[in-house]
C-alpha cells in the first residue's frame, strides 16, 4: 500500500475551500493534517498505484485545492519490476507522397 | 524486524513530520511549528532500515532535489529535500515518481546485436569490440548523439571521445531540439550563456512574465513558488504571453494570445512605446547598452552595431495598432505591457523555455526579450531578470557548460577559435592539431547525413546515441531518420527502455538510470548538483560513461592513435589516491575509483575562462548545489554566486562598477540591444492545410514518456496523446469528443482522438498534439525548418489539416 503526504493549497474563497476541505474529510484513505497557513497537509494510503493517480486527478479537478505538492511518498510494499510497459508499439509510418 | 503496523505508523507520523517541515519552509507556519526531527532524511531511518541519501530529480531542468529512500538495495521511498533550496521540500507529480521509473519491467538488462534483421543477446565484450571496429574503420563517419540527460562526466567523457580521441567534431545534443535558441541569445547579448538572475528572482518580482512557457505544467514546482507567494498575501502580476490557453493561463491577470510567430512584433511594440514615452531607462542604457542588428546578408551570431537613432527609427513601424494587426494582441494591452516595463518600481521577470527556442526566429526573440529588460533598466537587481528554463535535468550543466555540441568545447570555448582549441589540446595533452577547426554537424544536418546513402553524400555511417530518443524526438521523422533505408548504416543506442529509436538499433547497449550509478547534473540558475550510486543496475546494465571510456580503450588496444595523450597513456586514465593507474574499462573495477570525480576535476580546469568557476567536486558532495560562479574565500569556504553582472554579488565586478558585462560582445562591458523585425514563418495555414499546428508536453509526462509511461499512475492519468480542438473549430468540422481525427501536414499523417476545450485550449484555427506519445509519432508531422544561427528547428508552428476519419477536409 503505497502511502504519500501532500501539501495542498487551498482557495482564498472561503465557499471553495469549505467544500474541498469537506470533500478530503470524507474520503477513508486520507489522514487530514492541522491547516497550515493558506493550505493543510495530508497524508494518503492508497491500495495501489492508480488510487494515487485517481486522487492526485480529482485534486486537480477540485476548485476548492489550488495546488497540491508531494512531500514524501513510500512504496517499499510494491514488487519491483512489476510495472507494465507501454501498450503497443510504433505504428508503421505514413508518409505523403 | 518491525512489526507492519509498527512499520506503517512509524511511516505516518515520519510523513506528516515531512508536511509540517515544508509547510514551515514555505513559511506557512513558523519554522518552529514543525516538529522535532522532521528532515526525513533522518526521521526515516527507520527500524526496518530505510537508508536515507539526496540526489536531483531525473525529470525537467528545475534541478528540484529529492531525498532518496533506499531499503535492500531498492528504492523505496522519495522525500522532497528539505535543504534544498530550488524546491523547499516540495515535488511535484513526476518527482513523486521517479524512484518507480527505475522499476519498469521491460528494463533493458542486455546487449543486443542485430543479425539477420533480429536483435540477439550478445556480450558485453562482443559489443564493445563491435563498436571499437567500426569506429576505427572510419572515425570520420561516426558520430555521437546525446542530451541534457548526460551527467556533467558523461558528457564530458563523450566530448573528449569524440573531439580529443577522434579527432572529430560530429558530436551534438537533443538539446539542440530544445535550448539552443536561449544559448544564442545570451551569448550575442552578453558575450557568455545562461542567466544572470536564479530562482531568488521569483521570491522577488512583482511582475512575471511567461513567454511562450507554461511552468505551471513543467515547472510545477517553480510555478508553485510562485502561486503561494500570492496566496500569503503578496500582489504578484502574472502576465501570460501565449499561443493558447494553458494551466499556466489560468493563474494569470493577463492572457495575451498572439498569433504563431508575432511574439517579436509584440516586444517589438512594447519597446517602441517605451521609447516614445521616454520611460526607458536612459541612465541604464547610457553606461551598460549597445545596439546591435543582423548583418545585411545573413544572419550571424555577432551580427553589426547600430546606433541609437537607427535602432528608434527600426523599431518606429511597431505602433500598437500595427502590431495589434500583425499579431491579434490587442493595442491597449501593449501599452499595458509597456506600463509595466516602464515602471522602475516594479522588478520583473521573463521566463521562457520551448515557445521561445523552438522558433525558426529563435535567436532573435530570445534577442528581444533581453533587450526589453535592457532597455527598461529591468535587469541586475533581485526579481529583475530574464531568465530561460531548460526541460531537462542537465541541459545547462552538461551540453552549456561543458559544451557537448558540434561547434562547442569545454568552458565556453569553440572549436572554430585556434587558442581554444590550443588550450583545449594541452588540458588533455593530445597533439597540436587534433581538433577540427570546422565544427561538425548539428542535429538536423547529423541525422540527415545519417539517413542519407553514402553515395549521395550521407557521410556519416555510425551513430551512438545515449540516454536520448530521436526515433521519437527528432522533427520531419519521415526525413530524419530513416537510416535503414540508406543502407549501410549503423545505429548503437544506450538506454534504458525499449524505445522508437532502440527498435531501429543495430546495437542495444542497456544502461543505468539515475540513483544505479554516480552523477552530476547543472539546473537552469546556474547550479551545479551532486549524488552517488545507491543502487545497482538491473541485469547487465551499465554506466553509460563506463561505456564510453570500454570503447576508448577497445581502440587504444587496437593500436588508434587517437585515445592515446602526447605520452602514450589511455586518454581517459584514472589513478588511485597513491597516483597507480585503475582499470577502470573493467566493468568491475569502474567503482574501485570515483570516475565521475575524476573527470569533474579535469572538466573543471576549463570553466574559468568565462567566469564559470566551479568548486572542487567535494563541495558538491556537501551541497544541495552551488550556483556558478563559484569562489573560494580567504577563509577557504566556497561561495556561489546567485546574481552575475552585478557589483553586490558577482564577484568578478570591478569595485568601481555598479553593473558589468565583462564578457561583452563588443569589449566594452557592454551588453548589446538587438534590433529585429518580425518575419512571417516559413509554413503558415493555407487553403491546403489551413490550421496552425503546435506540439509540446503535458504535466503527467516528461518528454517522450520512456521514462513516465512506465509509471502506472501516469500512464493511467495520462495514457494517450490526443489532438486539442478548438470549440468553434470542432463544430464548424462536426468533431465530437473524442472522436478519432486525421492529422495531416505536407510531411506525414495520423489518426488521434479530439479533445474539445482540454486542459489547453488553443484559439481558433489551430490545434496541439502532445509528444510523449510513442504511438502517435507527432513528429511524423513537424517542420525541420530551423533558426539560422541556433539550428533550433520550429516544432510549435506549421500548417496543418484536420478531418474525420471519415473523410472531410477542415
Amino acid at each position: 500500500m503505497p502511502m504519500t503526504a501532500w501539501l495542498l493549497t487551498l482557495s482564498e474563497h472561503d465557499d471553495l475551500r469549505r467544500e474541498a476541505m469537506a470533500l478530503l474529510a470524507a474520503d477513508p484513505r486520507l489522514t487530514l493534517g492541522d491547516r497550515l497557513g493558506p493550505g493543510m497537509s495530508v497524508i494518503a494510503e492508497t491500495c495501489s498505484p492508480d488510487d494515487d493517480s485517481d486522487l492526485w486527478l480529482a485534486w486537480l479537478q477540485t476548485p476548492g485545492i489550488v495546488l497540491a505538492d508531494l512531500v514524501w511518498s513510500d512504496f517499499s510494499d510494491l514488487e519491483p519490476g512489476t510495472y507494465d510497459a507501454p501498450a503497443g508499439r510504433s505504428p508503421r509510418r505514413e508518409r505523403n507522397p | 524486524m518491525a512489526t507492519s503496523l509498527e512499520r506503517r505508523t512509524f511511516l505516518k507520523t515520519t510523513a506528516l513530520a515531512a508536511a509540517a517541515s515544508a509547510a514551515a519552509a514555505r513559511g506557512w507556519t513558523p519554522a518552529q511549528a514543525a516538529p522535532a526531527g522532521v528532515d526525513p532524511a533522518v526521521a526515516a531511518r527507520n527500524p526496518a532500515g530505510v537508508q536515507w541519501n539526496k540526489a536531483p530529480c531525473r525529470f525537467c531542468g528545475t534541478g528540484c532535489h529529492v531525498q532518496v529512500g533506499v531499503e535492500n538495495g531498492r528504492v523505496v521511498a522519495i522525500a522532497g529535500d528539505q535543504l534544498a533550496e530550488v524546491n523547499k521540500g516540495l515535488l511535484c507529480v513526476k518527482g513523486y515518481h521517479v524512484g518507480l521509473s527505475l522499476y519498469g519491467k521491460d528494463r533493458l538488462t542486455q546487449p543486443l546485436l542485430r543479425k539477420n534483421g533480429v536483435q540477439v543477446p550478445v556480450s558485453w565484450e562482443e559489443a564493445i569490440d563491435v563498436i571499437a571496429r567500426r569506429i576505427q574503420k572510419n572515425p570520420k563517419g561516426f558520430a555521437f548523439y546525446g542530451s541534457g540527460q548526460w551527467t556533467i562526466p558523461e558528457g564530458y567523457a563523450a566530448l573528449k571521445f569524440t573531439k580529443g580521441g577522434l579527432g572529430s567534431n560530429h558530436i551534438d545534443p537533443n538539446a539542440r531540439l530544445c535550448m539552443a535558441s536561449a544559448v544564442t541569445g545570451f551569448l550575442s547579448t552578453y558575450g557568455v550563456d545562461e542567466p544572470a538572475g536564479c530562482y531568488d528572482d521569483l521570491d522577488k518580482a512583482d511582475v512575471v512574465m511567461l513567454w511562450g512557457n507554461n511552468p505551471a505544467e513543467m515547472h510545477p514546482v517553480l510555478f508553485s513558488r510562485l502561486i503561494d507567494r500570492r496566496t500569503r498575501g503578496e500582489k504578484i502580476t502574472l502576465v501570460d504571453l501565449t499561443t493558447r490557453r494553458t494551466r499556466s493561463s489560468d493563474h494569470a491577470q493577463h492572457v495575451l494570445l498572439f498569433k504563431p510567430q508575432t511574439d517579436l512584433a509584440v516586444a517589438n511594440g512594447v519597446m517602441r512605446e517605451l521609447l516614445k514615452r521616454g520611460t526607458w531607462d536612459k541612465a541604464f542604457v547610457d553606461k551598460h547598452v549597445a545596439f546591435r542588428q543582423d548583418t545585411a546578408d545573413k544572419p550571424t551570431l555577432d551580427g553589426r552595431a547600430m546606433d541609437f537613432a537607427a535602432f528608434r527609427a527600426a523599431l518606429e513601424p511597431y505602433t500598437p495598432e500595427h502590431v495589434e494587426q500583425l499579431s491579434g494582441v490587442n493595442a491597449a494591452d501593449i501599452r499595458m505591457l509597456a506600463d509595466l516595463f516602464g515602471n522602475p518600481k516594479l522588478r520583473i521577470v521573463s521566463l521562457w523555455c520551448m515557445g521561445m527556442n523552438q522558433h525558426t526566429r529563435g535567436t532573435a526573440i530570445n534577442r528581444l526579450v533581453h533587450a526589453l529588460h535592457l532597455l527598461s533598466g529591468h535587469f541586475g537587481t533581485p526579481g529583475n531578470a530574464p531568465t530561460s528554463l531548460t526541460g531537462q535535468p542537465s541541459a545547462c550543466g552538461t551540453v552549456r557548460e561543458v559544451g557537448t555540441l558540434a561547434h562547442a568545447l569545454p568552458g565556453g570555448r569553440v572549436v572554430a577559435n585556434d587558442k581554444h582549441r590550443a588550450e583545449t589540446e594541452a588540458i588533455w595533452n593530445v597533439p597540436a592539431g587534433r581538433i577540427p577547426a570546422k565544427p561538425g554537424y548539428h542535429t538536423v544536418q547529423l541525422w540527415e547525413k545519417f539517413s542519407t546513402p553514402a553515395d549521395k553524400g550521407g557521410d556519416i555511417d555510425t551513430v551512438w546515441v545515449q540516454v536520448t530518443n530521436p526515433g521519437q524526438t527528432l522533427p520531419n521523422l519521415g526525413k530524419l531518420f530513416q537510416h535503414r533505408k540508406a543502407g549501410g548504416k549503423f545505429l548503437i543506442v544506450s538506454d534504458v527502455y525499449p524505445t522508437a529509436t532502440t527498435r531501429e538499433a543495430d546495437l542495444v547497449l542497456p544502461s543505468a538510470l539515475w540513483v544505479e550509478k554516480n552523477g552530476m547534473f547543472g539546473n537552469s540558475e546556474r547550479r551545479t548538483q551532486q549524488w552517488f550510486k545507491m543502487v545497482d543496475p538491473p541485469g547487465q546494465a551499465r554506466d553509460d560513461c563506463w561505456q564510453t571510456i570500454a570503447v576508448a580503450k577497445r581502440l587504444f588496444d587496437l593500436g588508434f592513435a587517437g585515445m592515446r595523450d602526447k605520452d602514450g597513456r589511455f586518454l581517459f586514465r584514472v589513478t588511485d589516491a597513491k597516483g597507480a593507474e585503475v582499470p577502470a574499462w573493467k566493468w568491475e573495477r569502474y567503482y574501485d575509483v570515483n570516475v565521475d570525480k575524476a573527470l569533474f576535476e579535469e572538466y573543471r580546469k576549463f570553466t574559468p575562462y568565462k567566469h564559470k568557476h566551479l568548486a572542487p567536486y567535494d563541495e558538491y558532495v556537501k551541497a544541495r548545489g552551488l550556483r556558478w560562479p563559484v569562489v573560494q574565500q580567504k577563509n577557504g569556504t566556497w561561495r556561489e554566486t546567485r546574481w552575475r553582472f552585478s557589483r553586490f554579488d558577482d564577484p568578478f565586478v570591478s569595485p568601481d562598477r555598479e553593473v558589468q558585462f565583462y564578457h561583452s560582445l563588443t569589449k566594452d562591458d557592454r551588453a548589446q540591444v538587438w534590433f529585429h523585425p518580425y518575419e512571417p514563418p516559413p509554413e503558415s495555414p493555407d487553403a491546403q492545410f489551413p490550421l496552425w499546428l503546435c506540439t509540446g508536453r503535458v504535466i503527467e509526462h516528461w518528454h517522450s514518456g520512456t521514462l513516465t509511461m512506465r509509471i502506472p499512475q501516469l500512464r493511467r492519468a495520462m495514457p494517450q496523446a490526443y489532438v486539442e480542438v478548438n470549440r468553434e473549430d470542432a463544430a464548424r468540422l462536426g468533431i465530437g469528443q473524442g472522436e478519432v481525427v486525421v492529422l495531416e501536414t505536407r510531411r506525414g499523417r495520423l489518426e488521434l482522438p479530439a479533445w474539445i476545450d482540454g486542459r489547453g485550449r488553443p484559439p481558433q484555427g489551430s490545434v496541439f498534439v502532445p509528444f510523449f506519445d510513442e504511438k502517435v509519432a507527432i513528429n511524423q508531422l513537424t517542420l525541420d525548418a530551423h533558426d539560422p544561427i541556433s539550428k533550433q528547428p520550429d516544432y510549435k508552428k506549421c500548417a496543418v489539416r484536420l478531418t474525420k476519419k471519415a473523410g472531410g477536409a477542415a
